[in-house]
């Protein structure tokens, strides 16, 4: 190999990397949100990711362009949250244990229904932007691309809301003190609920905005909650936004470099190491101060 | 302005306040005394809303508040600072200051300058991590942020435990200051019978999660609880 090739190849990876870390970061924020915000471990947050693609696969097929079928697809989702929180989460956000158990039952039916209204078919969705941009020689999918600037965006976005206005004082004031954000005047039951369906839209614009990158089945989006927990685990519950992305890149990156040089096999498996690895050494998080 | 009536509050199957029945006037200052674990913080959360009534009633201003949950009472006029602080400590001082002037909702005038005028250390720390001050400090965080939604009444669960006797002193006289200014009524839980004595004289003891004792300073002074207490 001559130094241009192997440049190229650090290049292709890091390009690669560089997508694929942005992505999974969008599957992982809802999740993180979600545990990081109001503690719950939200086991159905791959099925809510399938149902987001699913809807935007029944709303194209309706007719819909694909903007409003995204839009439709984060809405329905959202709805789905609101409805399970309203039933069930919210009798037991105190009980982690519990609410582990109730969404990973959420989990099963959720994938049920969705088999039951979609059938088991493989569906896929033609990418809305075919072209590839040309960079350095690269040839980057347009999709691709945007899903990444707008999970970039997104976390950018998070970011504002968390740390500069009055809705993240609440919310920070609520993860630091619940008894005390509630003396206050905060309707913290209102919180949580508002917290949990954003994790539930959330789930649901990743598995639209993924879903043309992706064949659709009922059960896509379990790789997406493990790879999510992984992610959310690595980048640890306090650091939300940078340990998510993090997470992103630890994961993601190892599963591209891991992948460039044997099967997709061994870099899950490897994936799974690492976090155990994490998990055995630093339970709350690599990135995680103190 | 404030009362309970055979209020009965606990914890789970624990029953820990077996039927009080209290009252505070409007700028009145009431301190509320007893030893470690008599029940004290059971009845401010029994007051406040955190904990939920098993029996009796709670007004405020005539208001059958009983049933409300405790963000509504919160609104209504009711505020509380938590024993050991209840400050947010990764908030700026300023952030927590908000804090209290926001959870309520509502478009309240916010009372930074004069919040500033009680506790010019505050002024002096507004862009600081709130965690990263001294205990007194903090106390002063806390009163300062329970003032930011215009309360009706606050209720002090042990301010000065834990701080230095020079803050505690100071942080007596501000809450005199703020009663005597505002007509603020004030219900003080302590174990510092000299700071409840120099804010006033109307206390009420508590043992095992009832009154025991009643009346002004003179009235309770030889009662065996008194004495217990004066003796440390
Ligand atoms: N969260 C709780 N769960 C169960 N019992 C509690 C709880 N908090 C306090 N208690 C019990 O209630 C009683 C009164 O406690 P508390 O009101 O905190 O007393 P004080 O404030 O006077 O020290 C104690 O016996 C204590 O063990
Ligand atoms: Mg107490």
């Amino acid at each position: 190999m001559t130094h241009e090739t192997v440049f190229h190849a650090i290049l292709s990876l890091a390009i690669q990397g560089t997508l694929i870390t942005f992505v999974y970061a969008l599957a992982a924020l809802g999740l993180a949100v979600v545990f990081g915000l109001i503690g719950v471990i939200n086991m159905a947050h791959g099925a809510m990711i399938t149902l987001g693609a699913y809807f935007t696969w029944a709303c194209l097929s309706a007719g819909l362009p694909f903007g409003l079928a995204v839009l439709v697809a984060v809405a329905g989702v959202g709805l789905v949250g609101l409805i399970v929180e309203h039933a069930l989460i919210r009798h037991f956000y105190d009980k982690p244990f519990e609410t582990l158990l109730l969404t990973w039952g959420l989990f099963l039916i959720l994938t049920e229904l969705i088999k039951i209204a979609f059938g088991s078919d493989i569906r896929t969705i033609p990418t809305p932007l075919p072209s590839a941009i040309a960079f350095l020689g690269f040839h980057i999918p347009e999709y691709e691309a945007l899903v990444a600037l707008l999970s970039a965006a997104l976390l950018g976005a998070i970011g504002l809301v968390f740390y500069k206005t009055s809705y993240g004082i609440k919310i920070r004031a609520l993860t630091q003190n619940r008894e005390v954000a509630g003396l206050l005047g905060l309707n913290v039951a209102a919180t949580y609920k508002i917290v949990f369906v954003a994790g539930a839209m959330l789930a649901g614009l990743a598995g639209a905005l993924m879903s043309p990158i992706l064949s659709i089945d009922p059960t896509i989006g379990n790789i997406y909650l493990v790879r999510s927990f992984f992610v959310v685990i690595v980048g640890g519950i306090g650091q939300l936004l940078g340990g998510t992305l993090a997470g992103s890149f630890l994961i993601g990156g190892s599963q591209t470099i891991f992948g460039a040089f044997s099967s997709q096999v061994i870099a899950q498996t490897i994936v799974f190491a690492l976090a155990i690895v994490v998990l055995r050494f630093r339970p709350t998080g690599v990135f995680k101060e103190k | 302005m404030l009362s309970a009536t055979g209020l009965h509050v606990g914890y789970g199957a624990i029953e820990v306040i077996h039927g009080i029945d209290f009252k505070v006037e409007t700028g009145e200052i009431v301190g509320l005394l007893g030893r470690n674990g008599m029940g004290k913080t059971t009845l401010i959360r029994g007051l406040n809303g955190s904990l939920p009534a098993r029996s009796g009633r709670v007004v405020l201003d005539g208001e059958d508040i009983t049933h409300l949950p405790m963000h509504l009472r919160s609104r209504r006029g009711i505020a509380t600072i938590v024993q050991g602080r209840g400050i947010f400590p990764k908030l700026t001082v300023w952030e927590n200051l908000e804090m209290g002037r926001i959870a309520g909702g509502g478009q309240k005038v916010s009372r930074l300058d004069e919040v500033i005028g009680y506790f010019p250390r505050l002024g002096e720390r507004l862009k600081q991590l709130a965690g990263s001050m001294s205990g007194g400090e903090q106390q002063m965080l806390a009163i300062g942020r329970s003032l930011m939604s215009h309360p009706k009444v606050l209720l002090l669960d042990e301010p000065s435990d834990g701080i230095m006797p020079i803050l505690v002193q100071q942080i007596a006289k501000i809450l005199a200051e703020i009663n005597r200014r505002e007509k603020m009524t004030i219900v003080i839980v302590e174990q510092n019978v000299p700071m409840v004595f120099s804010l006033t004289s109307h206390c009420i003891i508590l043992e095992k999660g009832r009154i025991v004792a009643e009346g002004n300073r003179d009235d309770i002074a030889d009662s065996e609880i008194m004495k217990e207490y004066l003796a440390l």
